[in-house]
């Protein structure tokens, strides 16, 4: 044999082996065993009487155990486009990490999952002091702080110095309130809690974060008379705190866990929880996989029958989407280019989800010709929401008048505040502003996301102004800057030469209040004051909004802001335009409500496993 | 040889050093940091300052250049800003071995289509095995993978459903650091990725063989190798094919740091946790400290590359010696 063929010969072998070894089926799980043989003899003994003897023999051998198969968990299969970024309470900021979070973790209070309103959870009662600056929260102490080994997948309480079991405790609150204001997280969430609880906003603007003095930290209105009672002081009476408490910023966490393992706490293995749900499995940037938690009290393990949730991370909305079409996953997202196919042919399977994120168009008041109202009044009312909605945003969105969405504590009705669309009021506003029909009106610079939605968007709003109050599209420049871009250049110390007039932005709530979006956006002595408003006495009602006790005022009250800023002939600091509603694809197979707020409330999730497994042929 | 690979490898310390000094220079000059908003808002000022004085962001930009430096020559690649259970070092060791998974499969696929399709296509020039050859290679340059991808998913994993639509089959632990458990999972998983990426390569592999080769054919001792009365099949194994490599060779080592270090489109379409995805990520996410290493890395790798190439380029042609 020449030498080629020898070495193609043993090419041809080593690939055979290779491949046979790749091909190989797992082997029947065999294991030495020991077992009892029962042999029965018949004997003839001497007395001629047939008798019949029992031996038992112990002998050895292998035999192939084949397992009972188990009943499945009721499994939830998802995906994320992002690996978790934290599971730290005090730090996670965005929606893969509060999701995560809630499931992993309790929390003082809970959000109702229909109304948004605040339902107990931890907290199985709350007082508010007369002058409503002390909330006295009395909890219950038989929720369990757990581990989960995911190498023998078991889960255990913990347990202190003492050998004693570790439940969670208002100082655990205590520690975890401080913990939020401590600047060295940085965490953005820290900042919107800050301002509520005595001196935690001193220790959050130390001069020196490095070196807090103790006295500084010993001074935040957070106590725990006892382990039951938690016992929170604030700033001023903030009647929107309540409606911050299920926030995730405020929940107990591990201190011994946290000082042991450092920024790794939270990492599989390392992480103590006390949700309803444990970390079985975390691998970074393709999966995370979490089981029930066998301790958690059952009057706590939520509505839903899901036992294990598996989200893979599919940084593609399309493969998201693939990975649906083929039953992969309970619910995607939709790529555009998929939207009407898909409701075309699933339509019983799609769901809309609001995430409460309103976009509108900002207006710099300071900058000529947009400090006139009646121009910010008029390029308001020219924009066709409703057509917008079903044009440029293919149905996934909700028009607005005015600011606040529905299910925001004291948002008013949809229909009834605000201008909205209204050419004719748009083009008088206009004229009487010195530009009828658009004359003489000067090029303004409208600041865009970049990216090819953000555009059309913008575009669909030159063609508004041109149709409804005559202004060429040459007259509003467009340019579009990254997310960051933009954000740096509408702040509000940009001088009003360097600032665009006019910009798109959104905002998503952080609670469900109208403080939270009155106050915290448009509030003239708000540092991100992007729209350079001047105080007036639209922001004495905003404050004394904020601390009004009564809730029947206090909705008033914000109506009567709302009107101010997007009525007829409100200050209109920006336009208003929609509500953003994704469409989703859902199997009828899971029922599963979603959250208002906070993370999602996974133990509230229904699967039909027989569905489900039926789909997947099993 | 020995003292010439020596030698490229000191030459080539400044070239790295010089990439990474740029590379860290403009990452900085990209407008916002990594702690200037969250999500769709914006961070408060004073939280912005706290944080970037954590990692020392507030430092003069030779300052945190310098320290960066330091870290590198004790291996510490730095921390990551945001995801702040985890290093670059964690970052690296769990999605580079998926890159260099992915990347050789795909380089391998690649030699093993392009190399023949234009070896045959070259002999049979003008027939119908040429023009063939041309037309697939021409649209498997033309197809980019990012319509390949979706199109081989929908094809194979949602209609015939006989291959996963995406994932990477194989985790750590890696076997010696990199390497996966060769299980039927990993295959399978394989197929579609490494195929989408290894088409375009082959593609302009046999589009260079094929005319690479033609060159060769035509040149002056493949004639008198012919003149000499020798076989055709030893003309063209044991002089032109040789001779014909040098150009395929020569793309091989750009090729190779190119798809070693990571391929974002493929790893973004099939959800594999390799480098390329994090190479977006941390411009996206100004992590400052995952992009200058990775951008280390590609040179590292870059300089190897075009190193291994002069290594092949010497054994392709005994005429070229480096001592």
């Amino acid at each position: 044999m020449s030498r080629n063929k020898w070495i193609i010969l043993v090419l041809v072998l080593v690939l055979g082996v290779v491949a046979l070894s790749a091909c190989s089926q797992s082997t029947p799980e065999v294991v030495e065993k020991v077992v009892e043989k029962t042999v029965v003899v018949t004997q003839v003994v001497e007395k001629e009487v047939e008798k019949t003897v029992v031996v038992t023999e112990v002998v050895e051998k292998e035999v192939e155990v084949t397992p009972t198969p188990m009943p499945e968990p009721v499994t939830l299969r998802a995906y994320s486009t992002t690996d978790i970024p934290s599971l730290d309470p005090q730090v996670a900021e965005d929606v893969v990490s509060i999701n995560a979070i809630e499931t992993l973790f309790v929390h003082l209070t809970n959000y109702d999952l229909e109304t948004a309103e605040i339902v107990p959870e931890t907290a199985t009662s709350w007082d508010i002091s007369d002058d409503g600056l002390t909330y006295t929260f009395h909890l219950r102490t038989d929720i369990p702080w757990v581990k989960h080994n995911p190498v023998t997948a078991e889960t255990t309480q913990e347990v202190d110095e003492d050998g004693n079991p570790r439940f969670v405790t208002a100082n655990d609150f205590v520690y975890g309130i401080k913990r939020a204001c401590d600047p060295n997280l940085g965490s953005y969430y820290s900042s919107v809690i800050a301002p509520l609880i005595v001196g935690c906003n001193e220790v959050l603007n130390a001069e020196d974060p490095a070196n807090i003095p103790q006295e500084l930290i010993d001074a935040i209105g957070v106590e725990a008379p006892d382990d039951a009672t938690l016992v929170v002081h604030l700033n001023f009476p903030a009647s929107y705190f309540m409606s911050m408490t299920p926030m995730w910023t405020l929940a107990a966490v591990p201190q011994w866990a946290i000082e042991a393992n450092g920024d790794k706490w939270i990492e599989a293995g390392n992480i103590v929880t006390d949700g309803r749900f444990v970390l079985n499995e975390w691998v970074h940037g393709v999966r995370r996989t979490f089981l029930r938690n066998p301790l958690m009290p059952k009057d706590m393990y939520g509505t839903g029958n899901i036992e294990k949730i598996v989200t893979n991370v599919v940084p593609d909305t399309s493969t998201g989407y693939a990975l649906w079409l083929n039953n992969e996953v309970e619910t995607s997202g939709i790529p555009d280019a998929e939207l009407q196919g898909h409701l075309e042919k699933f339509k019983d399977e799609t769901i809309q989800v609001p995430d409460l994120a309103v976009f509108y168009f900002g207006f710099r008041e300071t900058k000529p010709p947009f400090d006139d109202p009646r121009v910010r009044r008029a390029f308001s009312a020219a924009f066709d929401r409703e057509k917008f909605v079903q044009e440029v945003r293919q149905g996934q969105g909700l028009p607005m008048k005015h600011f606040a969405p529905p299910g925001i504590f004291g948002a008013p009705p949809i229909d009834e505040v605000g201008v909205g669309f209204d050419p004719e009021f748009a083009q008088q506003q206009l004229a009487d502003a010195g530009y009828p029909n658009c004359e003489g009106f000067p090029t303004v610079t409208l600041l865009g996301y970049s990216g090819q939605s953000t555009l059309n968007w913008i575009e669909f709003a030159q063609q508004q102004w041109q149709e409804h109050l005559g202004c060429s599209p040459d007259v509003i420049q467009i340019e579009q800057q990254s997310f960051r871009e933009l954000l740096g250049a509408t702040a509000a110390d940009v001088p009003d030469e360097e600032a665009p007039h006019m910009w798109t932005l959104g905002w998503g709530p952080d609670y469900p209040d109208e403080n939270n979006w009155v106050g915290d956006v448009l509030w003239c002595d708000n540092p991100g004051n992007r729209m350079k408003r001047t105080c007036n006495e639209i922001d004495d009602m905003i404050v004394k909004a904020r601390e009004e006790t009564d809730p029947d005022k206090r909705i008033e009250m914000y109506r009567q802001i709302e009107e101010d800023f997007f009525g007829k002939d409100g200050e209109m600091p920006f336009a208003p335009l929609y509500l953003r509603i994704a469409f989703v694809a859902q199997h009828s197979w899971l029922t599963a409500p979603r959250a208002l707020f906070g993370g999602e409330q996974f133990y509230n999730w229904t699967i039909d496993q027989a569905a489900q497994m039926a789909a997947q042929g099993k | 040889m020995t003292r010439y690979i020596i030698r490229r490898l000191l030459v080539s310390i400044p070239v790295v050093f010089a990439i990474v000094l740029f590379t860290f220079a403009v990452v900085h000059a990209l407008p916002g940091g990594p702690f200037s908003n969250v999500g769709e808002k914006a961070m408060p000022e004073q939280m912005r300052v706290i944080m970037e004085r954590r990692f020392g962001l507030d430092q003069p930009l030779y300052i945190q250049f310098w320290n960066y430096l330091k870290m590198l020559a004790h291996g510490d690649l730095g921390p990551m800003m945001r995801m702040r259970s985890q290093t670059v070092n964690d970052i690296v060791s769990q999605t580079w071995p998926v890159s260099i998974q992915l990347g050789s499969l795909a380089v391998f696929l690649a030699f093993v289509i392009g190399v023949p399709a234009g070896i045959f296509a070259a002999l049979r020039r003008n027939s119908w095995v040429d023009y063939t050859a041309t037309f697939v290679a021409v649209l498997g340059v033309s197809i980019n993978n990012i319509v390949l991808g979706p199109l081989l998913i929908l094809i194979f994993g949602v209609w015939l459903k006989i291959l996963p639509i995406a994932f990477w089959g194989a985790e750590p632990p890696w076997i010696l650091g990199f390497l996966p458990k060769p299980t039927w999972q990993f295959w399978t998983h394989a197929v579609l990725p490494v195929f989408t990426l290894g088409t375009a390569m082959s593609a302009s592999i046999a589009r260079l063989t094929r005319a690479s080769l033609l060159e060769v054919l035509m040149s002056d001792y493949i004639r008198t190798a012919r003149a000499k009365g020798l076989k055709e099949r030893t003309v063209i194994i044991r002089h032109a094919l040789k001779n014909s490599l040098i150009p395929v060779a020569t793309i091989l080592g750009p090729l190779l740091a190119g798809v070693l270090t990571g391929t974002f489109v493929v790893e973004q379409i099939f959800a594999l946790n390799g480098m390329g995805r994090q190479f977006l990520m941390s411009i996206e996410q100004r992590e400052y400290f995952l992009l200058s290493s990775l951008t280390l890395i590609f040179s590292v790798m870059l300089v190897l590359g075009n190193l291994f190439v002069d290594i092949i380029y010497a054994w392709l042609d005994p005429r070229i010696r480096y001592d």
